[in-house]
């Protein structure tokens, strides 16, 4: 029994030294990255998150417009960045960095952070405000 | 037991501990679910084909690997406490709750002992001090035996037993508890260099290098001077320099309340006479419910990178007397199961028939242990067996029962009561967070 545990352990460990060495890659055209944003958003997010972004099983607090916890991020790049690295919480490498890159756009676009029209990618991040 | 068989045993366990072996899967349990390793097991939504690309790579979250504790998601891992054994638990089966990824030296130089500093300042004192590693490392220092526990261990219980389906959070089961030997420098060091005004109103302790700065706790002055040798600035984690994931160099060290006061990677204490808001006293490790009242902020109170709005609820502060047994809990209602559980969702964890010693652990850190009651099948209470040590109020204690176990499904139950006569409830009230449960927890279990 002790053997199975074991191997699967340290494959888990030397999956998580893998330290990303990719770019995120450039940007989609606006209106498609919001697409996808909302898809992945659905399909990924909203479980915990809610539909709305307001709350839902997994985390209480409304993560998009009126008392966002993404505020706390200031610019697009932190919020990215974590994504990137952390979401979704029970497994972050169930989704793809080109999904993260326009699910990331998608709860700026709610937020208000992201202006009609433009789109996210790793070097306008910085750029972005999140207020 | 007597002395001699009680001083050999645990000469055992720290042998077989320091060899590191796989401990406490004890042989009566036959846990039939080894083999769910992964996370296909896990995942609070099915894999679906718009995600089906590949897969983003992992990144590197938290120095330790989950090989001896339970992956609940991010950045947070639970223990494994059904493999418990030891006093002390041993940092490698240590739970760790961070907001963000453990920051390390290599990204942020301010870690490296060399160049890490303290500043200790505020209106609430007479002097500033800052200070570096080895300073703190030359002043006098304490040691103490002491649980750390994360306020939403048990969460798992508004799920599965008091039907709160609204709780959110992390699925943390029994196991973000431990007992370490802590090394610490108390603030009633720190303050007798400070000076302290009479009219010093709360302290904050605060990491300027975690996540995105919106990490820090604070402590009324009130508590703090009930007990400032208890209170401090830890470096050492059982004798050992504390791992990047438990806060190195130095962490805040608020023994008995939640871990989440014991600030990691901290690098400034304010006091001040004023209260201070911040994420983790207003939307965060706070009760938020129709049963906790919110508290109301005062003129002059300093708010860092939140507001009035975002006050949901009383901060936590103590941990609540509890205990479990060494059985994985059935999960069957929560919203998630952690990737490495042991059992699939709704499986029973087995033990062969006929006489068991059954263990378990128990703490009640403001008062401290007086004792362990377990119950089967609804059945007369019944004083269970505290094992030695019970060193006062922060510590844990082992204890143990026998129980001549039947054929069939039966429910143990386990209930602690401290040292002011405050015994485990059977629910406790309704908080959006799901912090500080200590319900009577209820073991379901097959007996083959």
């Amino acid at each position: 029994m002790k053997r199975v545990l074991v191997p699967a352990g340290a494959v888990l460990a030397g999956a998580m030294t893998m330290i990303a060495a990719r770019d995120v890659p450039t940007a989609l055209a606006s209106g498609s990255q919001l697409e996808r944003g909302r898809a992945v958003y659905a399909e990924a997010c909203a479980v915990c998150h809610g539909e709305d972004g307001r709350g839902g099983a997994g985390f209480a607090n409304p993560i998009w417009g009126e008392g966002a916890q993404i505020r706390k991020f200031r610019h697009a790049a932190g919020l990215l960045e974590y994504n990137l690295m952390l979401m979704p919480f029970d497994d972050p490498t169930r989704v793809s960095d080109d999904d993260k890159l326009a699910v990331t756009a998608y709860i700026l676009a709610r937020h208000g952070a992201l202006a009609q029209g433009a789109s996210l990618s790793e070097s306008n991040a910085a750029a972005i405000a999140i207020r | 037991m007597n002395r001699t068989d009680v001083a050999r045993a645990e000469r055992a366990l720290v042998e077989k501990v320091l060899r590191r072996e796989d401990l406490g899967r004890r042989r009566m349990f036959e846990v039939a679910a080894w083999s769910v390793v992964g996370a296909a097991a896990a995942s609070t939504v099915p894999a679906a084909p718009v995600l089906a690309q590949a897969a983003a790579p992992a990144r590197r979250i938290l120095q330790k690997d989950d090989s001896r504790i339970l992956n609940i998601g991010a950045t947070v891992r639970s223990g494994k406490y059904w493999n418990f054994s030891t006093w002390i638990t041993p940092v490698e089966e240590f739970y760790v709750r961070n907001h963000y990824p453990t920051p390390t030296a290599d990204q942020k130089p301010e870690l490296d002992p060399r160049n890490w500093k303290v500043k200790v300042h505020g209106n609430g004192l007479e002097r500033e001090l800052e200070l570096g590693y080895d300073d703190l490392l030359k002043m006098r220092s304490r040691t103490i035996f002491a649980t750390m526990e994360c306020h939403g261990n048990g969460r798992t219980l508004f799920w599965e037993q008091l039907d709160m389906k609204d709780v959110t959070g992390g699925n943390w089961v029994l196991g973000a508890v431990g007992l370490a030997e802590w090394e610490y420098v108390p603030l009633s060091e720190i303050f007798a260099r400070t000076g302290l005004k009479p009219d010093a109103k709360a302290l904050l302790f605060w990491s300027g290098v975690d996540g995105a700065g919106d990490i820090g706790r604070p402590m009324p002055m009130r508590e703090v001077l009930s007990r400032p040798d208890d209170i401090g600035l830890a470096f050492r984690m059982n004798g050992n320099p504390l791992l990047p994931d438990h806060g190195a160099p130095v962490r805040a060290l608020v023994t008995g309340w939640g871990g989440a006061a014991s600030i990691k990677w901290l690098t400034e204490i304010k006091v001040a006479t004023h209260d201070f808001w911040v994420r983790l006293n207003t939307k965060a490790e706070v009760f938020a419910g129709p049963a906790y009242p919110k508290p109301t902020p005062a003129a002059g109170d300093e708010f860092r990178n939140v507001t009035p709005d975002d006050i949901h609820g009383p901060m936590v502060e103590w941990m609540p007397v509890k205990s479990f047994i060494t059985v994985p809990l059935v999960i069957e209602k929560s919203p998630s199961l952690p990737v490495n559980y042991p059992l699939k969702r709704g499986e029973l964890p087995t033990l062969a028939s006929g006489r068991q010693t059954i263990r378990g652990y128990a703490w009640g850190p403001q008062h401290g242990l007086r004792k362990v009651e377990y119950r089967i099948d609804g059945g007369p209470w019944r004083e269970a067996h505290i094992r030695p040590p019970n060193l006062g109020r922060y510590t844990w204690s082992r204890f143990d029962f026998e129980w001549d176990a039947p054929a069939g499904e039966h429910v143990i139950e386990t209930r602690a009561t401290d040292n002011a006569g405050i015994t485990q409830p059977p629910t406790v009230p309704f908080n959006q967070y799901g912090m500080a449960n200590n319900a009577v927890p209820r073991f379901r279990i097959r007996v083959v």
